[in-house]
């Protein structure tokens, strides 16, 4: 079991250092089209050239269509693209805020080099399945914070209030988790209006998961209140005159947290999936930005990216990893919190 | 007579939320312009007064609270109305899709459950040996690999292989009317689906049972029980598997959720014609009442599900049978 | 001697043997059947022909089909009084044998076949025609149908003359005179006349009916249905077509229509050998079919540009909504208004690289109104925009709109705004989906920003038919037959489908009206030649106004298998199927 944890936070680290560096490892933009390139299979990287010379620096040919039908390529062997590090790109804005346009890998010439080919308008794979980490994790961050509040919320107000608010929050939360929560989430989706800039569609997708997400940390929250309410250090503060408010903050919440927090990391995986099916369903939020589950859907449309064009699955593995490493971080989280309270 | 009253509970949890969902569904709908029939104003062969008079008919050109109340009406008669898309009444064509979804789900469940209850005691039992320890290993990856993740891949072997079809529910070929012959075909095609339904509930199961029988290993009245000197399969069978259950069945609220998602999901990828398919093909048509219809039908699953799953907990489980128990 | 007694007993004798011995049968009325013979037509009977729609039908009355997956399988089972030949695009008699039309243009006498029969046997008459035609137009049925035949919102009258004659008169000459009549089913009056008159005519025969309740005079009849499996039709008996060697058609027994949703799984199963044909094939699969095409026993071919194809518009209309606000930014449609920055949008696609990208190079471009697959009507001496960005550079320039602050969008109006268009879509198609895509790259070289939002389908059609509030759309649908009359509704300025400005009271530019005369000229004169014309100058003016940018038109690509005899195919709807009484099908 620490191997495995120890495995996971390896994965991490890479995930999370691709989606903040997105841009700087893309060697292409991720929504620039090239008509000539598209359904590209990965760049070979040479280092001996068609004559039979060796180049210290490693390089790429250009590829061109042969046949549109079934989108097949030759490398054409007449000029060479040399790799750089380092390399002069496209202009981004590193981390969000500093303008940049220095790329880890790629050559002088844009649009020559797709280290793991284009989709099927000549989109790099690669920069697309980085920006789509970038709003994954958008999502997830947003989903997380909105979950945790909300939970927390209620169930406070469940457990310190009593009496109806107790009652009434409580039947609200058996209702919601009655609810088919992906019916009704793609129900509100789909009759919902569409565009909106990239904070908000994925602040909404967040949001529209944390509403249907939020009943099994609340009621968590709730039960352990009112184990927590009749402790004695809790009696003692009330005997003291301390409001309630008061006895949340300082008594309650630091009993809370490991509860909280390992509920979170169990919910987690539900954002990133949750995104990805709506997008995978073509009912996201996110509609030309690259988005992983936008990527698997194209999948749908044409067969042929199982057999013949396999390289855009790409984002299937990079799904795999963050849940994997969300599940591992949520069950050592859950490891850590005292029995009576798993 | 604690079950009577849960049955009760249900039941009225169920049209409490039928009645929210639905509302909250008209209410969406009226936000965007366009109804079912908006496609037919492309056509330039058609005039507009033909789509008025086709609204007409259909009562789509009466206010929208009008609509809601005659739908209300037909409800309370167990009347869901007709399918604009498929013109059927919606309630044979959510049964069918319902139908054949549990035709997924269900093998899924059962599977899913018995055979997590059955590794996960494997794996309390082997804790400390390689084979706990594989098994750890492969719980956690079953775990990270969403239905979807799962799908694409089983649909990749299938494209490569040839082992197995690629999506739908039978082969049109099959002639034979002998049910033998259907049922194996159907069997054959439930195959793939099935094993990527059943893997992440098998994996769940088997973490919770596992977590719940190590509780129980050392709990006090095994080992008294011990001390007595039944013996080890005896007491395993008789004080240690069957208190473990409860978080289980406990969990089976949210595990039904999952099933039915997670169908929805294969329901695309595998071309099967269940609940989710037919869901989304109103949900991009707008054909309103097939919509509310799938939705009433998805929340009545649920809420039959976590019915099921509560009489369970409380046959098998005495403890929920006395005043302020687990329920 | 025969006393008087034995005379009276051999007279009654005889008189009993005479009405006892069987007459001989009075000469049988010899009643004449009009068989459409085909006289360069042969083949061998046999075989049942696997195909597949999309959805279940919703019902099995061919009046009242409103998707193509429903009209695939009433097509067979009714017929028309005239047909359009699908490969030669002529109109041919059908269940009628002949027509005259009167002096004035607007009477058609139509003769029908004698002595045909439904598919139970009943006799076919003009009892049925008047029928069936008055039953299109009652407005309780609501017929989609309908309104092929009606003429400035009137419809025709139709009169039965005796037995077998009908006379039919709209209110002016029509142009395409009776073609309107092609696929309008002859329905059975003895058994629907009671339907009718209840006003439940358009619920009739719905997919619980009983197949023998389906009576009409198609090629097969309705044998059985099971919903989400199949539909199975067998062979009309008394079908009226003959070959030449006098064999009454089909020559198929039995025809079977698989229901298979999803386009995927539907053409591997062709590969697979389950389904027989194929009428329309998507440039994804096509390939994988043809490479493995010439080894196995099927053919795949690719027909050339279909009749459908997508357009990319502005918004032109000036109005405003209930509210007071205008649709949209006044400066914006200002800007849309100029017939040079339409052309220079025009100039700005590149038409090939889209075709070959989102169609596999199965696609071809387009700039008019309509397809170059309608070979009879497109114009071939037609001006087109190639791909020139410069071009369309200069013509943004010159209509005044210039990047001021370089960041590479152009600034207009009067606060310098960057000029940002948002374009509206439909969900569900990947094709559209992909070229909205294109077109946002593509003009974001000459600086006009394009922000795509896909919307639902019958969303996205609100928006601009109901609602008005839309800057640019992408969207298009396939006309059903070549004469461009039937999109009349969208080359007149007062169309309801004139989509970038509907429903003008007066034409709003110069170039509008002089589409609208062309269009009149079209539509009522009865000379082909002039009417061939009077299109020929609409899509000139259309490529030098560019009131809707065409993009390009996917090729049809049918596959069927090497088994089949007699195949036809069309780029018109139902594409392999349109002539299935003549199919054949080898049997080993």
């Amino acid at each position: 079991m620490r191997n495995i944890t120890r495995l996971a936070r390896l994965l991490a680290i890479p995930l999370v250092l691709a989606a903040l560096l997105s841009d700087f490892l893309s060697p292409g933009a991720p929504n620039l089209l090239d008509l000539s390139q598209f359904y590209a299979p990965p760049s070979h990287i040479h280092f001996w050239d068609a004559r039979g010379s060796f180049h210290w620096r490693p390089f790429v040919y250009r590829l061109r269509l042969i046949e549109s039908q079934d989108a097949s390529y030759q490398e054409q062997n007449d000029q060479i693209f040399p790799l750089e590090f380092f390399c002069e790109g496209y202009r981004y804005q590193f981390l969000g805020l500093i303008p940049a346009s220095r790329h880890l890998l790629g050559t002088q010439t844009a649009g020559v080099f797709h280290p793991w080919g284009t989709d099927e308008l000549g989109r790099d794979v690669l920069a697309r399945t980085l920006a789509g980490a970038r709003s994954s994790m958008l999502v997830l961050l947003f989903g997380i914070a909105l979950y945790f509040t909300l939970g927390l919320a209620v169930g406070a107000f469940a457990g310190v209030g009593g009496g109806w608010i107790d009652a009434v929050l409580m039947r609200l939360s058996e209702f919601v988790l009655a609810l088919p929560a992906l019916y009704l989430v793609l129900a509100v989706r789909a009759l919902l209006p569409s565009q909106m800039p990239f904070w908000q569609t994925a602040f909404l997708t967040a949001g529209t998961i944390a509403c249907v997400a939020w009943p099994p940390m609340a009621r968590g929250v709730r039960g352990l209140i009112l184990q927590i309410k009749n402790a004695c250090y809790v009696e003692a503060a009330r005997a003291l005159g301390a409001s309630r408010w008061h006895i949340f903050r300082r008594h309650m919440l630091p009993a809370l947290a490991p509860f909280a927090l390992a509920q979170t990391a169990v919910a987690a995986p539900v954002f990133i999936l949750g995104e990805v099916i709506l997008s995978f369903l073509n009912v996201g939020f996110n509609d030309s930005g690259a988005s992983w589950g936008a990527m698997l859907h194209n999948l749908m449309r044409d067969p042929r990216v199982l057999t013949d064009f396999s390289w855009n699955l790409a984002p299937l593995g990079f799904v795999f990893a963050t849940l994997f490493c969300l599940n591992s971080f949520s069950r050592q989280l859950r490891a850590k919190e005292p029995s009576q309270l798993a | 007579m604690r079950i009577l009253t849960v049955i009760l509970k249900r039941v009225l949890q169920l049209a409490v939320l039928a009645l929210l969902v639905t509302s909250a569904s008209f209410l969406l709908s009226s936000l965007i312009p366009g109804d079912f029939f908006s496609a037919q104003e492309l056509d330039p062969t058609i005039r507009r007064q033909t789509i008025d008079q086709i609204r007409h008919r259909y009562g789509l050109d009466q206010p929208l609270l009008v609509q809601y109340g005659r739908w209300l009406g037909r409800c309370v008669q167990l009347d869901l109305g007709d399918s604009l898309f498929y013109q059927r009444p919606v309630r044979g064509i959510v049964l069918d899709a319902l139908a054949k979804t549990l035709w997924m789900g269900i093998p899924a469940l059962l599977l899913g459950m018995l055979g997590g209850i059955f590794l996960g005691a494997m794996h309390a039992l082997n804790r400390n040996n390689f084979f706990g320890l594989a098994l750890d290993l492969l719980s956690t990856v079953a775990l990270a690999l969403p239905t979807l993740v799962l799908g694409l891949g089983a649909l990749l072997l299938a494209a490569h292989t040839h082992w197995f079809p690629l999506g739908s529910m039978g082969s049109a070929s099959l002639q034979d009317p002998r049910f033998l012959a259907w049922f194996a075909d159907r069997i054959h095609h439930l195959l793939l689906p099935v094993a990527c339904l059943t893997l992440p509930i098998l994996a769940y199961v088997e973490r919770i049972q596992c977590a719940a029988l190590i509780d129980l290993l050392n709990a006090p009245y095994v080992r008294a029980a011990r001390a007595r000197g039944l013996a080890q399969r005896h007491i395993f069978l008789h004080y240690q598997l069957r208190p473990s259950l409860n978080p289980i069945l406990s969990t089976s609220g949210p595990l039904l959720g999952s099933i039915l998602s997670g169908s929805l999901v294969l329901e695309v990828i595998f071309a099967w014609p269940g609940l989710g398919q037919v869901t989304l093909n109103a949900l991009f048509s707008r054909d309103l009442s097939l919509v509310i219809g799938c939705v009433v039908g998805s929340t009545i699953l649920l809420v039959a599900g976590n019915l099921l799953a509560d009489i369970l907990l409380l046959t098998l489980d005495p403890r929920t049978r006395v005043a302020g128990g687990a329920i | 001697m025969l006393s008087k007694s034995k005379l009276v007993l051999a007279s009654a004798i005889c008189l009993m043997a005479c009405m006892l011995a069987p007459h001989p049968a009075p000469a049988q009325q010899q009643e004449t059947v009009d068989y459409l013979i085909r006289s360069e037509l042969s083949g061998t009977r046999g075989g049942d022909l696997v195909a597949s729609i999309s959805t279940d039908p919703a019902t099995f009355n061919p009046m009242f089909t409103r998707a193509v997956a429903n009209a695939l399988v009433t097509g067979p089972l009714s017929a028309d009084l005239f047909h359009i030949n699908r490969t030669t695009y002529q109109l041919e008699p059908s269940l009628a044998i002949g027509w005259e039309v009167a002096k004035d243009g607007c009477t058609y006498t139509i003769h029908l076949r004698r002595g045909l029969k439904f598919s139970d046997g009943s006799p076919f008459t003009a009892d049925d025609v008047v029928f069936s035609l008055n039953a299109l137009q009652d407005p309780r049925n609501a017929a989609r149908m309908a309104d092929q035949i009606q003429v400035d919102d009137k419809f025709p009258s139709t009169v039965k003359v005796d037995t077998y004659t009908v006379r039919f008169s709209w209110p002016r000459p029509v142009g395409t005179g009776l073609r309107a009549l092609d696929s309008i089913p002859m329905l059975p009056s003895n058994r629907l006349l009671k339907t009718a008159q209840d006003g439940a005519l358009a619920s009739s025969w719905g997919p619980t009916v009983s197949p023998q309740e389906v009576v009409g005079l198609g090629p097969f009849r309705l044998k059985e249905y099971q919903r989400g499996i199949r539909a199975v039709l067998e062979r009309n008996p008394y079908y009226w077509k003959k070959d030449k060697a006098g064999q009454t058609l089909p020559y198929l027994d039995t025809l079977t229509f698989l229901v298979i949703p999803d386009r995927n799984a539907e053409a591997l199963r062709f590969q697979a050998g389950e389904i027989d044909l194929l009428g329309t094939i998507n440039p994804e699969h096509y390939a994988g079919l043809r490479r493995a095409d010439s080894a196995k026993d099927y053919t795949a071919r690719d027909l050339g540009p279909g009749l459908g194809m997508d357009f990319l518009w502005f918004n032109l209309n000036p109005g405003k909504s209930q509210s007071g606000t205008p649709f949209l930014d006044p400066e914006k449609r200002a800007i849309f208004e100029q017939s040079a920055f339409r052309q220079a949008v025009s100039y700005a696609l590149d038409r090939e690289a889209m075709a070959r990208s989102v169609m596999g190079g199965m696609g071809t471009p387009q700039y008019g109104p309509i397809s170059s697959g309608n070979k009879v009507w497109y114009n071939p001496s037609l001006r087109t925009t190639p791909f020139d960005l410069k071009r369309a550079q200069a013509l943004l320039a010159q209509i005044g709109l210039k990047d001021t602050d370089g960041d590479g969008i152009l600034e207009y109006g009067a606060r310098h705004r960057p000029l940002e268009v948002v374009l509206l879509t439909a969900r569900g198609n990947a094709a559209r989906e992909k070229t909205a895509e294109i077109i946002k790259q593509y003009l974001a070289q000459v600086g006009i920003r394009v922000n795509v939002q896909l919307l639902l389908p019958n969303e996205l059609i609100a928006r601009f038919v109901s609602t008005f509030n839309y800057e640019a759309v992408l969207f298009g649908n396939t006309p059903n037959d070549i004469v461009p009359d039937l999109q009349a509704d969208v080359w007149h300025s007062s169309g309801q489908s004139h989509f970038w400005f509907p429903s003008q009271t007066k034409p709003n530019t110069q170039w509008e009206g002089e589409i609208d005369s062309f269009t009149n000229q079209l539509v009522r004169s009865l000379d082909d030649a002039l009417r061939k014309k009077a299109f020929f100058q609409v899509q000139e003016i259309w490529v030098r106004e560019m009131p809707a940018i065409a993009t390009f038109a996917p090729n049809i690509l049918s596959g069927w298998k090497n088994t089949l005899g007699n195949i036809r195919p069309s780029i018109l709807v139902p594409y392999l199927l349109w002539n299935v009484e003549e199919l054949t099908k080898r049997t080993r």
